[in-house]
């Protein structure tokens, strides 16, 4: 998980970064400036005192500026540990009296008596200066003088590095921590999730009950019930299906243990009548037990599970109604049952498997057949009714009870005392097929409340798309 | 009547010509594909019955072969394979019929009649059901020896019915055998004769049964 970039860990950390690195970097443009405030303003009064001591040296002979800087006061003057210090002493005409030519000066010179600080280049490095504006009032001069005092910066600088150290060292610390925090409890968070990875890798594939969601974050809660619905609805479906496999056991063994019996018990007789009465109902299982396996394939192939894709197409369903219809007929005029065709309009199409609406429709027709009584009726109708089709098969059987209808398509389930010898699965694979098409299949009365009447909707082309 | 089995499940073939010759016919069994091939290249038969699934050489190649040789004999597929595809194969490649094992014994031995019955069209031996006879070279047809009064087009109707007995007719097919006389017939001419033959048809152990929106069809009934 840790190497998947979708991991939470990485995810959370990545958004963590890139909320705390902007704030870090605007915490250092900061405290650079904050600290070079501070190291200005510890330095620069020193600076002045400085520019003072050297005005201090200014006098006015004749109208004339002059300064008498003895070497000792010069050398005191210029002297630092750190840094080199430069001066500059202008008469009020603007000609260099001492100094440092090359000193730049302030851009906004100040007012007599007052002074200004500012930052320029003195042969290349970077100073820090302070000019004072003498006044000579009193003197023999007019104007005022010029006394600048520049410092190269080592020691502010210094200064600065020392004080955004101390501020940075513990943001930093705190983003390192925060990242160690989002760490650790992801890891702890996910803890759960690890154990339930745990609990799956070691079920049994037999074990479908439920996950214990005791002790779950409530985050995962969601994923717990989720799965867990799955896996009821896949113990509910196993469930089926070994009911399923269980009734089709029984109902094949059923059968084959009866044409074995009947097979051995006529080897046995002499009395001919009797051999007779046995082929007979060797026969009979053995119609059954062919009609079971055919339906039972007919099932297999029409099942979701079964793979088999559906060969979509445009399919007039009055001739395929018709032609089923005329399959039943030898089946029909044995059971002296009516059996007959309707067509509200000539051509009625939909869009579906000709195979599988044949399979559907036969079962159909199959099913009255076999639970009308002779002398009765099956009608089947092909019908449009606005955006639909409708397959509608009619007989006057002795009809399905309402609380009845929904289970008759459920496998192998038979109405209680059912005549005829249907294998419960007809219905079924009725079912299947019409869900395979999104059609819909209703169960009710007959005509005059007689009989049962089932009808199929199935979309047109049109709107099936 | 010679009718060649092409079967290789021994107990089915065994059954079958057994039952066969029980009816009296005279039958003749191959066990293979290749086996067929050879053997309905002569076009001694009447009918061959044929499984589809065979060892050697496929049922669908045999019956491809014999009708590539010009061969008419009347073919009924026998298959296990109940994909309908290969039944449509089956029929599209020359067979007249088909039927899906298992199969009951009785079924087969009506398709049998009719296909060789469809078998003597063009020869003109005399259709009969019941206590009725129809000779298609005198056009007419009998009860017992009785001659019946009818008239072309109720002939006509009665032909496809005795060509096709026990089997539905629907009225474009009688239509079509009577349009060689004329002018448009309609739903209701049709149903009149009809009508008239089953009049006319009364107490000859054949009645011609409708079956609604499918068509007619004609059947020796008992008692009643």
């Amino acid at each position: 998980m840790a190497n998947d970039s979708r991991s939470l860990r990485r995810q959370l950390l990545l958004w963590l970064l890139a909320l705390l690195v902007p704030l870090l970097l605007a915490g250092a443009v900061g405290s650079y400036l904050l600290a070079n405030h501070f190291s200005n303003l510890a330095y620069d009064r020193s600076l002045f005192r400085a520019a003072l001591a050297l005005a201090d040296q200014v006098e006015v002979l004749q109208g004339r500026v002059v300064v008498d800087l003895p070497q000792k006061a010069l050398d005191l003057l210029e002297y630092d540990k750190d840094d080199w210090i430069y001066y500059r002493i202008t008469d009020p005409q603007g000609i260099t009296v001492a100094g440092e030519t090359g000193l730049a000066l302030p851009s906004h010179p100040p007012k007599p008596g007052g002074h200004v600080y500012y930052d320029t280049q003195l042969a290349g490095k970077s100073v820090r200066a302070v000019a004072f504006a003498l006044p000579l009032e009193g003197t023999s001069a007019r104007g005022q003088a010029l006394v600048q005092v520049a410092e190269t910066r080592a020691k502010r600088d210094l200064l600065a590095e020392e004080i955004i150290l101390a501020m940075m060292l513990p943001q930093l610390l705190i983003v390192l921590l925060a990242g160690a925090l989002v760490h650790f409890g992801v890891s702890r968070g996910l803890a759960p999730l690890e154990r339930l990875r745990q609990a799956f890798a070691q079920r049994s594939h037999r074990d479908l009950s439920a996950v214990p969601c005791e002790g779950a974050p409530r985050e995962v809660l969601p994923l717990l019930h989720a799965m867990n619905d799955l896996m009821q609805r896949l113990r509910e479906s196993i469930a089926q299906q070994q009911r399923f496999i269980a009734d089709a056991s029984h109902q094949m063994r059923t059968p084959l243990a009866g044409l074995q019996t009947q097979a051995e018990m006529a080897l046995r007789e002499n009395d001919p009548a009797r051999i007779q009465h046995a082929l007979e109902r060797i026969r009979a299982s053995t119609v059954r037990l062919s009609h079971l396996v055919s339906q039972l394939l007919a099932l297999a192939r029409v099942e979701p599970s079964s793979g088999k894709e559906i060969h979509w197409q445009t399919i007039d369903l009055v001739p395929l109604a018709r032609s089923v219809c005329m399959d039943h007929v030898a089946d029909a005029l044995a059971k002296q049952i009516d059996l007959g065709f309707e067509a509200t309009l000539p051509k009625i199409e939909v869009q579906g498997d000709p195979l599988m609406l044949r399979e559907m429709l036969a079962n159909l027709i199959d099913n009255a057949l076999r639970y009308t009584p002779a002398r009765g009726k099956v009608t089947v109708t092909v019908l449009q009714d606005n955006d639909q089709a409708m397959l509608a098969v009619e007989d006057t059987g002795s009809g399905i009870p309402p609380e009845e209808r929904t289970r008759i398509f459920e496998r192998f389930h038979r109405l209680a005392d059912s005549p005829g010898d249907g294998c419960g699965l007809g219905l079924a694979i009725v079912r299947e097929i019409v869900l395979a098409h999104q059609g819909e299949i209703t169960v009710e009365h007959g005509k005059e409340g007689r009989g049962t009447r089932m009808t199929i909707r199935l979309s047109l082309p049109a709107a099936a798309g | 009547m010679r009718i060649l089995i092409v079967e290789d499940d021994p107990t089915l073939a065994d059954g079958l010509t057994r039952s066969l010759q029980q009816s009296g016919y005279a039958v003749d069994c191959a066990v293979n594909g290749e086996q067929a091939s050879s053997m309905l290249r002569d076009g001694v038969y009447d009918l061959a019955i044929l499984d589809l699934g065979l060892p050697r050489l496929d049922g669908i190649e045999v019956l491809r072969r014999l009708r590539q040789q010009g061969g008419r004999t009347p073919v009924l597929i026998l298959t296990a394979r109940d994909a309908v595809e290969s039944r449509v194969q089956g029929l599209d490649m020359g067979a007249d019929d088909y039927m899906i094992k298992p199969f009951s014994l009785i079924e087969l031995e009506a398709r049998i009649r009719a296909l060789i019955r469809r078998g003597q069209l063009g020869s003109n031996i005399p259709l009969s059901c019941g206590r009725l006879t129809f000779d298609p070279s005198a056009r007419r047809a009998y009860i017992e020896n009785r001659a019946l009064e009818l008239s072309a087009r109720e002939i006509g109707v009665l032909e496809v019915l005795m060509l096709r007995q026990g089997k539905v007719v629907n009225k474009e097919q009688i239509m079509e055998a009577l349009c060689n006389w004329d002018e448009d017939l309609g739903d209701n001419a049709i149903e009149v004769y009809i009508h008239r033959l089953r009049k006319k048809l009364e107490c000859s152990g054949v009645r011609i049964r409708t079956l609604r929106g499918l068509g007619y069809l004609l059947e020796a009934h008992h008692g009643e």
